[in-house]
Parts: structure tokens; sequence; C-alpha cells
């Protein structure tokens, strides 16, 4: 069930609201929570039934091992409960892939089996082992096995995150004052709900538009243009941005509508100056599972600039891996942990390269952000790409090599530039949808959003809307859209923005983060 | 302050929603909108509640109702045969909640009809059908479909952007329904054809990957239902243009494979093969005056005086 489908609007949440408020209402805490779980497994159930054995497994099993581990301090016991947890995952998400590469390797031919990925496997999995650690690190305490149950089942972030602590969520689902329905969160959750929405339905949908037409042909082996090419990079990349970020605000309105805090997730990635800063923005508690989990455990910064340098690499490297089972994900981690390495590089050596009076400028932001996101949009072309072929025709279309076919009104306003530039192979017949003023605008509108509109936390921040958001409010709200109240204004606001929504809600289309 | 934002919004929700469910269903109540065909769906939907007892009843798309006339193939069969046949836009589904209302009527024998290509088409046009032939719950076909539909229907950006814009027009610049530009359905039991084509450049490939397997939904469906009531259900292609039968044999003997799969006896592995003059509005409808050609075709092929393997083609 997608959180932008009608039954899902329409029925599911209703009724589990009211569930929520009557159950809060007649029945004990339990009994409240109980139902959540309830709903939750119905959720995740809706999609494939069968692997709702899957998941109620993963969840007793851990549970078992977690309350073994606070008693015991078994570090066989911890062992077993990763090696179990990883052996699920490596399963279902990469025996496929190892399979593969064994063939190609020794040119055996093991035989391929069919296997579904059960969806949200790769979250659940990473907040058990979490879970497991803590538990063997003392950091838990005794919980209710219902309370676990939610801690992992709780539909908002089940299907892609955020990848809770239990810390974070526990002992919000243990107070007695967050049952029932609040008037007050209930406004909140709804408003950030449809942001979240209008995101994923009205622009990142016609972001995919624009991208996914260019990226087939690529993987087809067809020649596409420059201009094609670098269009749609960077529709993708919006699309990607928009589709996730939605997503991210969705969990959050869900969550809060019950009366739950999540953590941030996704804070304005694009606006970062440096690769650092970007995954201290984009998918913030994975960047923060990998640190804490992968990074420092290989040592982290502890053993001189060479090993942690090593370490970012191979914690990217994993990272990659665990977005998919494929040489295009560990590709892509492998760009990022170089892109994190030269950007470590770049922090000793710029007060000895730049002069200290110019690195403050606007200019020297300007080009900090031009190259982080040339970066950032480089490295999604892998990302994006099915195989590897698909992106080198990509890469090989932006460097220029198909030559460049160039818009209609460019043509008509340069007419001449084909024979200043004859070896350029330039075209001005404006082929492709790159030609059509209608898609530019699309790009543009959504790049100004991108970039000069406060994103939803900000625009909310007085709601208090989200975990761990302290890190980013050290500046004042410092932009030309009021920020959001309760006022008739913003009401009407967010009925418009809700009937544009449910008018756009019959091409349902699933989130990209759904597949890792 | 807090009760009031939401009531705020809730009043402009609805307010909105009203807007726009009304725009809608003022353009399908008034054929505004092209697809709808409610002209021809409300005439075979009158044709079936009004019949006291049908033997034969013949479903499918424009291919057949182009191509087959009733009248004359009960004539010739000397039985009671009625056409309910509908458009492409209905697809298999349309065809299943048609067969079902002449299964209730008593009818022993159902005739499938459906253009060559329809096993490529999209499957939510299958869904949709019956958002438009809903008379009783039974028409809606798959629940959560159904539901998904209806509001798909009266609440999608396109179709509410077209109804807004048809209204305007309707009132401002005095355009009538679309169907109403068409033809009485009742003059020739299904739509009028518009012009005839020139067929000489017709060149149709169609590629196996195209086929959608979900769009057999509602045929394996219907096989069950034909089951379940005994009655005896068989499917045959459209007419088609010559081209088709030359370039696709990997292709129409991967549907073949498809549909004889659902349970329901495939009449003919090849279809009616049209040469250039036999063509009428388009590659899949037979020109007007050849229709009781065709129907002596499917004639033939229901009673087995044509091989039931080689089929029809020419």
């Amino acid at each position: 069930m997608l959180f932008n489908s009608y039954i899902f609007i329409f029925a599911f949440l209703p009724i589990v609201l009211l569930g929520f408020h009557l159950s809060s209402k007649y029945l004990s805490q339990t009994k409240v929570l109980l139902w959540l779980v309830v709903s939750s497994l119905f959720f995740y159930g809706w999609w494939n039934i069968s692997y709702l054995v899957l998941i109620t497994f993963s969840i007793g099993f851990n549970y078992i091992i977690s309350y073994y581990l606070r008693s015991n301090k078994a570090k066989a016991a911890l062992i077993l409960g990763i090696f179990v947890n990883i052996a699920m995952l490596g399963y279902y998400k990469y025996a496929n892939f190892f399979i593969e590469n064994l063939n190609y390797i020794s040119n055996s031919h093991y035989a391929i089996e069919n296997i579904i990925l059960p969806l949200a496997i790769s979250f659940f999995t990473f907040q058990q082992i979490t879970y497991l650690i803590d538990s063997y690190k003392g950091i838990t305490k005794d919980h209710d096995f219902i309370h676990y149950c939610l801690f992992v089942t709780f539909f908002p972030q089940l299907i892609a995150g955020p990848i809770v602590h239990h810390k974070e969520m526990l002992p919000q689902f243990l107070k007695k004052e967050n049952t029932g329905l609040k008037v007050n969160n209930l406004s909140i959750g709804l408003t950030i709900f449809l942001i979240g929405l209008f995101k994923k339905v009205v622009i990142a949908d016609s972001m995919g538009a624009l991208a996914t037409p260019i990226f087939n042909l690529a993987e087809q082996g067809v020649e596409i243009t420059m201009l094609e090419a670098w269009g749609a990079a960077l529709a993708y990349s919006l699309q990607l941005y928009f589709d996730f970020s939605g997503y991210s605000d969705m969990a959050i309105g869900l969550a809060r509508m019950f009366n739950i805090k999540l953590p941030v997730n996704f804070f304005s990635p694009y606006k970062s100056k440096n690769i650092i800063e970007f995954w201290r923005r984009w998918h913030i508690t994975l960047s923060n599972f990998l640190k804490d989990y992968i990074y420092i455990p290989l040592g982290g910064s502890r053993n001189g600039k060479i090993k942690q340098l090593s370490n970012l690499l191979i914690t990217m490297l994993i990272g990659g891996l665990w977005h998919g089972a494929g040489w295009t994900f560990i590709i892509w981690g492998g760009m990022h942990g170089l892109f994190l390495i030269i950007n470590h590089l770049w922090l000793n050596w710029k007060e000895r390269v730049v002069s200290s009076q110019y690195l403050d400028k606007t200019i020297t932001k300007l080009i900090a952000w031009l190259i982080t996101i040339l970066a950032l949009i480089l490295s999604w072309v892998i990302f994006r790409a099915e195989t590897l072929n698909g992106a080198i025709t990509m890469y090989s279309a932006m460097i220029g090599f198909n030559g460049l076919s160039l818009p209609n009104s460019i043509s008509t306003l340069a007419p001449a530039l084909p024979s200043i530039f004859p070896d350029a192979n330039i075209m001005t017949n404006g082929v492709g949808i790159f030609s059509e003023g209608s898609n530019d605008a699309k790009i543009i509108i959504a790049c100004i959003i991108v970039l000069y509109f406060p994103n939803t936390l900000e625009w909310m921040h007085i709601t208090k809307p989200a975990l761990n958001m302290e890190h980013f409010f050290k500046k004042k709200y410092n932009y030309k859209l009021s920020y959001w109240e309760q006022s008739a204004k913003h009401a009407r606001l967010m009925a418009m923005i809700a009937m544009i929504v449910i008018l756009s809600l019959g091409d349902v289309s699933e989130f990209l983060y759904f597949q890792f | 302050m807090n009760i009031n934002y939401l009531g705020q919004f809730f009043k402009y929700l609805a307010y909105l929603l009203i807007i726009c469910i009304g725009f809608s269903w003022f353009a399908i109540q008034n054929n505004l909108l092209e697809f709808t065909y409610t002209d021809l769906t409300n005439y075979q939907l009158s044709k079936i509640d009004n019949i006291d007892y049908v033997d034969i009843a013949i479903v499918g798309d424009s291919s057949a109702g182009n191509g087959i006339d009733a009248n004359l193939l009960g004539k010739m069969l000397n039985k009671k045969a009625i056409s309910l046949v509908l458009t492409g836009s209905f697809g298999y589904g349309g065809s299943y909640i048609m067969a079902k209302k002449a299964i209730q009527k008593g009818a022993k024998e159902i005739l499938i009809v459906h253009t060559v290509d329809m096993p490529t088409r999209p499957s939510y046009l299958d869904h949709r059908a019956g958002v438009f032939l809903i008379r009783s719950f039974s028409d809606l076909l798959n629940l959560t479909e159904g539901i998904h539909h209806v509001l798909g229907l009266y609440l999608s950006k396109d179709i509410v952007a077209t109804a807004i814009k048809q209204t305007f027009k309707y009132f401002f610049s005095n355009v009538e329904g679309t169907e109403n530009k068409r033809s009485d359905p009742s003059k020739y039991d299904y739509i009028k054809q518009h012009e005839k084509i020139n067929a000489k450049n017709i060149d149709i490939k169609i590629s196996s990957s195209l086929i959608n397997k979900d769009k057999l939904y509602y045929l394996n469906k219907l096989a069950n239902y034909c089951n379940e009531q005994k009655v005896k259900c068989s499917y045959a292609h459209g007419p088609i243009h010559h081209s088709f039968c030359k370039n696709n044999s990997d292709y129409l003997s991967k549907i073949n494979t498809l549909i004889s799969n659902t349970g329901i006896n495939l009449l003919s592995e090849k279809p009616y093969c049209m040469n250039n003059d036999e063509v009428g509005d388009s590659e899949d409808h037979i020109s007007v005056d050849l229709k009781n050609a065709s129907t002596r075709y499917y004639y033939a092929i229901l009673t087995s005086i044509i091989s039931l393997k080689t089929g029809g083609s020419r």
C-alpha cells in the first residue's frame, strides 16, 4: 500500500486514526499500541502477505536475542544475531548478484532463483542490528514485546525510513500522553503529509517523466545528445530529491498524527557546499547508522589520516551496496567515498592553497556549491542507470561524444552556432524532450523550489516537527515566504494543495527508495 | 484556533471537491468526453435489460460491432442472437460484464470478438469499464480497482481539466456532446462508421514484447464464469488488415496461447484478414457494406464449417 494511493488516504489512514482514537479512549495503552502494530502489519502485508512471515520471524528472533543479550552479554549470541540478520538480507537482496558474478568469474552456470526482494528489508534489518548491538552494550532497557514490535513496524517509517533508533522511539511509545488524537498534532501532521504528497505526485513524478525516457534510450544503447543527457541527469536528480524529500515529509507527518516525532532525515541537501555537508543533510539517519556502526568500529579517524580515508571509502562502498545489489550502486558508493576523501584532503589543504580572505566570499561559496552539485548530478547518473553500459552511454553523451542538439529557442537565436563550431556536431532541429519550453520551465521551477524556498521543516519550524533539528536551526528563519501557522490563510492554501494532490493521485507511482 | 484550522481546511477542500466532481459529472452526463460512449453503453444495456430471452450473445469491441450483424447471424444459426458489443475502451472487462448480464438472461452461448492488439492495451481500461457500466454492485469489477477508477474518473486532473474546458465550450460555444455527432446506435445496431480510409499504406507490425499479461485478467474471469454456469464461450479475433496476418506470426501464436490458456475455446487461430478494399474506417473495421460477408465468416467458424486450426485466413 503506497502513501500516495486512494486506498491508503481514503480508507487505511482514516480507519487507523479512528481506531487509535477510540482505543485510546476506552482501552489500555498496551492495547492502543497493539492496534498500531496490527495496523502496521496489515499495511506491510497488503503488499505481499507471504512476507509477513518473514518480518514477524525477524522481529521475534531479534527480540529473543536482544532479551538474552541484556542479561548475559554473550558475544556469541550477538554474532549469531547479526549473522542471521545479514544472512537474511544477503539471501533476499544479494544472493542473485553473488551467483551472477560467480558464474561470470568461474564460467559456471549456477541457477539464479526468482527471489522477490521483501519490501523494507534493508531498513528493518539495520534498525534491529543497532538494537542488538546496543543490547549487548547494555544501552537498551527491558522493553515489552508490543513496544519492540511497534519500534520495528510503525507504518509511517517502516518502508523507507527514517532508520529510527530505539532511544528516540521507544520512550515516545511509552508515554501515556501520546495516546489519543490531538487536534494540534493532527493539524501539523496533516499539513506536513500533504506537502510531502505534493512533492511526490506533482513534482517528483513529472521530473521522472522527463528523465525516464532518456535513461531508457541510453540503456538500449541509443545515442543521445549532450543536452538531452544533461537534462535527463538534472531531471533525475530533481526526481530523486522530491521523491525522497516527499516521502520523508509524509513519514514525519503521518507519525505526528499519532503524536510521534520522527528524526529529521532530509534537510535541503542540494544547498550543501561540500560533500561532507551533503551527507549531513541527505538520508541523515542512514549516514548516522553508517558512521556509528561501520565507520567508527572500523577505527574512524583514530589511526591516522590514511586509515581514516580508507575507512571512509569502505563505509561508502557498504553504503552503496546497501542501496542495491549491483555494480552501479557499488561504483556510486565508491564515487562518494572518493568525493569525501577529496573533501577531507581539501579541508586540510585549503588554508595553504587559498588565502583566508577569499574563503568567506560569496563567489567562493558559489564555486564550492557548483562543484558539489556537479559531483552529485554525475554520481546520480550511475545510481539511476540499470547497467554499466547504460551509465557509460549517458556519460559519453554528457561529455559531448554524440554531439549537441540545441532546443529550438536557442537554435533560432543563434543560427550560426553550427558553422562557428563545425566539429561540435551541433544539430539545430531541437529534437528530444528538452527542446520543449514547457519541460524546461518545469525543471527551472523545481530548481527554484530546491534552492530558494524553505524546506518543510524550516517552514514549519515553530511546531518543532522532527527530532534532532537543533543542528540545522542555528540561523534565523530568513525567507520571504512567511512561516506556517494555524491560520485561515494557510488552511486555504493547504486545501488547494490537497485538491491538486487528489487530482494527481490517479497515476500512482512507487517511491524510488522503496527498492532499497 | 486549532479546530478552526482543520475546520477551514476541510470546508475549502469540500468546496473544491464539489466543484471538480460537478464538472466531471456534468461532462460525462452530457457526453462531452470522447471516451465514455454513453449513448452506446445505454443502448446496449437497455437492450439486454429489456430482452426476454437470448440464445447467443456477441460481446467485444468495435471490430465486432462493425464486423458482425447479430440479426443475420441469428437467422443463419436459427437462434436468438444479440450484439452487446462495446468499444476497445472497455477492454475485456466490458465484455465480462456484458457476457455476465447475457448469461443471467439465459444465454447458452457467448461469442467474444476482440481486435488483435487488445492484449497489448493497458489493463486499467478494463477495470474502469465497471465505472461506465455500473448498474448494480456486481458490475463493479474488482472492488479496490473499482474504487480507484471511480475516484480516478471523477477526480483525475486530465478529466477534470477537459470537463471544465468542454463545459465552458458547451455553454458559450454551443458545442454538442461528442456522442451526438457520431450517430444514434439504434440505426445501425452499433456506432456509424467514419469515412473509409485508404488502406494501401497500412503495415501492421506488433512486437510480442508488448503483450500485457495482466490484460487477460477479465478473460480468465469470464472463462471461469462460463465454466461455472455451464455456458459455451468462444473467442474469435476481429477482422484485421492483411498486413497483420503477413507480419505477425510470432505475436499471433503467443496471444493464441494466452487466450487458449484461459480455457475459452479459440475458434480460429487466424483472424479474418481484410484486403485493402475491404477496410472501412480503420484497419480493424470492415467496410459497412461488407458486414454481411464477415458475419458469414463468423457463422462458419462457429459451426466449424471452416477448420478450427487454419481458421478463415484467406
